[in-house]
């Protein structure tokens, strides 16, 4: 149910209005909650990743993720100078995490839905330890991003912006110590018999029991952020870990390759200027 | 002046690349106005070319229509959400067709976090204009049942990347996505007092017309330039947009500023964008699928 209340700095629409009532939807109110087996890929495969940064000129670095239905872009801006606070000998990193309106099933009203400030710490906590915030004082990042279609979830999309703002901060210059990857695995309901669901999609996501999101620095080998949701049996989660710190390890190929590509169309471009 | 010079021919490109963006940062009038005397502008397009413009529809599955523009660097993305409502009291026999454009923080560093600036109200209030002064959807056409339920069509613009005329790409955005939506066939049921849509009948918007915008503005009272890019847009004195429909009808004339062009008066000046406005329709059309 969309109830707007009257924003003066926006074309109103009606008062209310919902989502369309399907009729497959009366007969059967509540939605099954056995997950339809995966038939695109295998339970471990991810979806396949499309990744291009320094499409927003404007922007010291931007990233453009597209994984099948998922699509987001990231900017980052800065480093730029903290105005109005009091002298800080490490740099500051901000997220803020925006859906555009149509990017759900259900319309995102501006004022109420869109913003979601849950995801921008979850994303800040992931990239916090690989940046040299120490060499940034009274600086600040500002990372901003925009999700276009969401078929992830929510653990998801922590997972697929926090590589995609690695990239644009990578793109942007920003000193760190290695990039960041972010995974997510699905445990579905106890009717299935598969263990583990990599990259769920948001009907995956939906009916699962449990939900793991790792981001971590492949090159390093070690964690930046870990959240689990649901219940996951004992000795679960070691086998889940090991089965995102693989897929991690993949993601952070498609990353360095969307990199170095950028870099050798740049240095391509200056060459053919200077060539002139 | 004879001058021993200990640089290579790559290194002297790029101090003089450097000495190039440096005087456009701070003399930045002076700058395009070396250009314009060269009959050029400082991207390389002549003072009539559009920039290269690209379209793909349909794209988002979460929406019931979309697209997505490029116009040079400026993308935007459009996206319909449709959603069921009662009809306003003062208007029984109508739906809603509700457009915003969003600039958001991301797109340039001009732009701030948090509410719509400006800029994108202006822009969507003449949008809200443009779409309702054009007739480009009938709001009968969204009726489902009189006075009870009725069709509202939520059109929200999203700038990926602002690199100047928003207004344009969003208006191109906004018509292929209106042309892209398809809504499922609804029935009003009156005992129950709900709207009850079918999964399997869908049908497209029945658009009365399908007008494209142009946009140009003129620099320094001598020079008319078309699809201002960012850096000259903020030293135009004068913008001039203007839709076209499919039979060459025009459809809206804005006009921010004096309307100097040398010593053209301004209704000349007005017929002639109309005219280059037709043929960049002309142009777009041919080109793009979706249109």
């Amino acid at each position: 149910m969309a109830s707007a209340l009257f924003d003066r700095r926006r074309i109103n629409g009606p008062e209310t209005s919902h989502p369309p009532l399907y009729e497959d939807e009366l007969s059967q109110p509540s939605t099954s909650t056995a997950s339809a087996a995966r038939t695109s890929r295998a339970p471990t495969d991810l979806r396949p990743i499309f990744l291009k940064t320094g499409l927003i000129t404007a922007a010291s670095g931007s990233a453009y993720l597209e994984t099948e239905r998922t699509k987001l872009a990231v900017a980052v801006y800065g480093p730029r100078q903290v105005k109005n606070a009091p002298y800080s000998s490490k740099g500051r990193l901000n997220v803020e995490c925006k859906y555009a309106p149509f990017a759900s099933a259900t319309r995102r009203a501006p004022l109420k839905d869109a913003e979601s400030p849950h995801l921008s710490t979850h994303v800040a906590q992931a990239l916090l330890p690989s940046l040299r915030l120490e060499l940034l004082p009274k600086m600040q990042l500002d990372v901003h991003v925009t999700i276009l279609e969401d078929d992830s979830g929510e653990h998801g999309l922590v997972s697929a912006i926090a590589s995609t703002a690695s990239a644009a901060l990578a793109s942007a210059g920003v000193e760190m110590k290695g990039l960041v990857v972010g995974v997510t695995a699905a445990m579905p309901s106890s009717s299935s018999a598969l263990p583990l669901l990599l990259d769920p999609t948001s009907a995956e996501a939906r009916a699962a029991r449990a939900q793991v999101t790792l981001c971590a620095l492949p090159a390093l080998g070690s964690v930046s952020e870990l959240w689990v949701s649901g219940a996951l049996r004992e000795g679960e989660e070691q086998g889940v870990l090991e089965a995102l710190m693989r897929a991690g390890r993949d993601v952070h190929g498609v990353l360095v390759r969307a990199l170095v590509e950028e870099a050798e169309a740049e240095r391509s471009r200056s060459e053919g200027e200077g060539a002139r | 002046m004879a001058e021993v010079s200990t640089q290579t021919p790559a290194s002297t490109s790029l101090t003089s690349a450097l000495e190039a963006s440096t005087f456009r940062r701070l003399h930045p009038r002076a700058y395009l106005e070396r250009f314009a005397a060269e009959g050029i502008r400082p991207e390389g397009r002549v003072f009539d070319a559009f920039r290269a413009t690209s379209l793909n529809a349909g794209s988002i599955s979460t929406a019931d229509g979309s697209a997505l523009v490029r116009i040079g660097y400026t993308t935007v993305v459009c996206g319909i959400k449709a959603e069921i409502a009662e009809p306003d009291i003062n208007r029984p026999n109508e739906g809603f067709l509700v457009p915003n454009v969003d600039l958001p923080a991301l797109c340039s560093p001009r732009f701030k976090p948090g509410p719509p600036g400006d800029e994108a109200q202006v822009l969507s209030a003449q949008i809200g204009d443009f779409l309702s002064s054009a007739q480009v959807l009938p709001l009968s056409s969204l009726l489902i049942h009189p006075a009870k339920s009725a069709w509202a069509l939520w059109v929200d613009v999203t700038c990926i990347n602002y690199d100047g005329n928003v207004f344009d790409a969003a208006v191109l955005a906004i018509i292929a996505a209106l042309k892209s939506c398809r809504l499922p066939a609804a029935k009003y049921d009156e005992d129950a007092g709900r709207t009850v849509c079918s999964r399997t009948e869908s049908h497209p918007l029945r658009l009365r017309r399908t007008p494209l915008l142009a946009t140009f503005g003129i620099f320094d009272s001598t020079h008319l330039f078309a699809d201002p890019s960012s850096f000259e847009e903020s030293l135009l004195h004068t913008r001039i947009s203007i839709a076209v429909d499919e039979r060459g009808q025009l459809c809206y004339v804005s006009q921010a500023g004096r309307g100097e062009l040398g010593r053209t008066p301004s209704h000349d000046v007005l017929r002639l964008c109309i005219e280059k406005a037709r043929q960049r329709r002309k142009e777009l059309v041919s080109s793009l699928e979706g249109l």
